[in-house]
């Protein structure tokens, strides 16, 4: 189950950071297209990208998948704060939604794609948490063993 | 299980690495010359993100001339570009 929650994050992530590289002077325009300050631009579009494949290479490994389910929680919660301050009209103008394939979604549908994947970093970091609690358990079990 | 698991991380990997390929790399019509629609015709659009922006996802937004035709292209509404002065 785990395994599965990690590799559909990692296929969001990944495809949409590889995406965002494959057609950089797009994305350069759909970033300035954004109600954000201009200025901050050149920092986001390498920024986005690049913590995206940070956190698909931290869900690969078992080691740093908790780290890498954080982060996803993380970088997903400000994409939905950021889809619904755009819903409620928070800016001056309603930007495009675009990106990739799912460009295609309006922005109601993003919501709803958003809280989904947050749904499923929360339910891999609770997933992980009873999985390290239990080898935890089972390595303590198995010192006092040993010790006696 | 070790197999089962490498074998589903190896899938996602590979199934977003083709996909973003396969999607990135279609012909996109953003790059041919843009152009908007006005009582006037059809004008140059400019650059996208600097002296104009789509806005919403509804209608025509930018054209692109095909041969005597103009096909659409961006979706949404034709907006100069906040602080850009045309």
């Amino acid at each position: 189950m785990l395994e599965l929650i990690s590799s559909l994050l990692i296929m969001l992530f990944l495809y949409a950071s590889i995406s965002k590289f494959l057609d950089f002077k797009r994305f350069i325009g759909d970033m300035n297209n954004q109600p954000l300050p201009n200025s901050l631009t050149p920092f986001l579009v390498w920024a986005i990208p690049c913590l995206e494949i940070g956190i698909s290479v931290a869900l690969i490994f078992e080691r740093t998948r908790l780290a890498g389910l954080y982060g996803s929680l993380g970088l997903m919660i400000l994409f939905t704060i950021y889809t619904g301050t755009i819903l409620l009209h928070f800016f001056s103008y309603v930007p495009c939604s675009c990106g990739g394939v799912i460009k295609k979604l309006t922005w109601n549908q993003h919501l709803v794609f958003n809280l989904f994947f947050v749904a499923l970093a929360t339910t891999g970091i609770l997933l992980q948490n009873r999985k390290s609690k239990q080898t935890q358990i089972h390595n303590q079990k198995q010192f006092s063993y040993e010790k006696n | 299980m070790k197999k089962i698991k490498l074998a589903i991380m190896a899938t996602a990997i590979l199934l977003s690495v083709g996909g973003a390929f396969a999607t990135g790399l279609r012909y996109d019509c953003r790059f041919s010359p843009q152009f908007y629609f006005t009582s006037g015709g059809y004008l140059p659009a400019g650059q996208y993100g600097v002296q104009y922006i789509c806005e919403g996802g509804l209608g025509n937004c930018t054209y692109i001339q095909v041969g005597n035709n103009w096909q659409a292209c961006q979706a949404g509404t034709y907006t100069p570009a906040p602080g850009y002065d045309k």
